[in-house]
């Protein structure tokens, strides 16, 4: 019979670092506890019971125990290893992007059932079909969103005068979009295109397997990944270093065409 | 004035900053030394001394070694035209106690670590390819722990080692000796349908 220390919580493992010689503790993202901590004893050990079920970016069910310190792991199952994406490099490395964009900005026993369930759908998304830019930037935007920073696209966040289909500007301190006028004034001010901005209102209100859909060329593309990664550097305060690898290992992909990032066609598509 | 004599504390200190090893255990350690033989504890002072100073890193594999080249290196009995890549030097002696690789080794020195930070450029990755690049290496043996990190770092290598033409091989994963299947992880049992071999 469990005591009232015992809890259930199913979660996804954002990290896990190493403690003595054969325990981890483990970063777990939850809908119901949050982002939370906890030792798993013997899962470095070859033919560990939970070895498998504490590795990154594996969704399981965990049996934990509260304790004084950090909590402890005794049973778990898992409920969903993504052996598609955990099969590729370039999904793979995506996946990590994505857990540690959240993992960067939740706080330890915070719970977001919404930032969950949407981490969850895009690990199974990246799992099941792939991941290529829409994806990437869809998740940094929707990501802000779910921690209270959505961008404002409406009308002009300075003056509050709506937005003509000319270029406009859009500033991560701001918040959001500015008119041509206000921007003079905002020194972090970038601008931002009509089709930008209309894919980015789109992508606010869409889900994500409709986000990947959306047609665009190489520049449109960067436009968006400035913006989107202005705007995520801005509200963290730093810099996510899984990005690093990513841009390492798509610029790798066009000189050796070899690995799974180098299927993704628009980046060898031609404006 | 501390409660502690200065030799001591410095010594717990000193233990402290070791992996693994908490206050408790170090201060446990430092006086579990502080009643040991004398003889020992020179034994113990030597060994710590000539760690750094005698050992160097073989220019061809980068396992730690005594000489440069290693010993596996050295040996003209060693198959030349396999190398098996691990992420650590302690990863090798248990596959030296298998028997079954008589091949070379190159040493990493970690893997691929993307939410930390660490890359190609940190580990020894640019060293393996001028080994692979001289046309006599025909099997390379990944090796690196199955895990996020390691299969990223593996992934990674086999996406510089293909394009060469060298056979690329990856350690087996499936289920370990003594287990039992109903206690299997659907990851482990899947991969070891995966690799399953004729009987």
């Amino acid at each position: 019979m469990g005591s009232s220390r015992d809890y259930q919580a199913e979660g996804i493992v954002l990290r896990h670092s190493v403690i003595g010689e054969r325990d981890k503790i483990v970063t777990l993202f939850t809908p119901d506890e949050g982002k939370f901590s906890a030792v798993a004893r013997g899962a470095r050990r070859p033919g560990s019971s939970l070895g498998p079920s504490v590795e990154m970016l594996t969704y399981g069910r965990f049996q934990c125990v509260r304790r004084r310190a950090l909590d402890l792991i005794t049973q778990a199952t898992i409920l969903d290893s993504f052996s598609n994406l955990k099969a590729d490099l370039w999904r793979m490395s995506c996946g990590l992007y994505a857990c540690e964009l959240v993992d960067s900005s939740t706080v330890d026993g915070a719970p977001n059932r919404p930032l969950f369930e949407f981490l969850l759908e895009a690990l199974m998304e990246i799992d099941r079909v792939g991941c290529d830019d829409n994806v990437l930037r869809f998740f940094e935007l929707r990501l802000l969103e779910h921690i209270g920073f959505r961008p404002s696209l409406g009308c002009c966040v300075s003056c509050g005068s709506s937005l003509r289909p000319v270029e406009n500007s859009l500033s991560a301190t701001m918040g959001g979009a500015l008119c041509p006028d206000c921007a003079r004034s905002c020194p972090d001010a970038k601008a931002l295109s009509v089709s930008a901005l209309k894919v980015l209102r789109f992508w606010l209100g869409c889900r994500l397997d409709v986000a990947r859909r959306v047609k665009m060329g190489t520049a449109l593309s960067c436009e968006l990944e400035e913006h989107g990664y202005r705007f995520v550097r801005n509200v963290l305060q730093r810099d996510i270093k899984s990005r690093a690898w990513l841009v390492r290992l798509r610029s790798e992909a066009l000189l050796t065409s070899t690995s799974e990032a180098s299927t993704i066609p628009r980046w060898f598509e031609a404006e | 004035m501390s409660i502690t004599a200065e030799p001591i504390a410095r010594l717990v200190q000193a233990l402290g900053k070791l992996p693994g090893m908490g206050p408790k255990s170090a201060q446990r350690l430092a006086y579990h030394l502080l009643l040991s033989p004398d003889a020992e504890i020179e034994e113990l002072a030597a060994s710590l001394l000539s760690l750094k100073g005698s050992l160097v890193f073989c220019s061809q594999c980068f396992n730690v070694a005594d000489s440069d080249p290693c010993s596996i290196c050295a040996d003209p009995q060693r198959d030349r035209t396999v190398i098996c890549i691990v992420e650590r030097p302690s990863d090798i002696p248990p596959l030296e106690r298998t028997g079954k690789l008589d091949g070379l080794y190159h040493v990493l020195h970690g893997c691929l670590r993307p939410a930390r930070g660490i890359g190609p450029d940190d580990i020894r990755i640019r060293e393996l390819l001028p080994r692979l690049r001289s046309g006599e290496v025909k099997e390379v043996i990944l090796a690196t722990n199955p895990t996020v990190e390691g299969e990223t770092t593996a992934m990674y290598i086999r996406q510089l080692v293909e394009p060469l033409g060298i056979k690329v091989t990856k350690l087996a994963r499936g289920l370990p000796y003594g287990a039992e299947l109903e206690y299997a992880d659907e990851m482990t049992l899947g991969q070891a349908i995966n690799s399953r071999q004729e009987f």
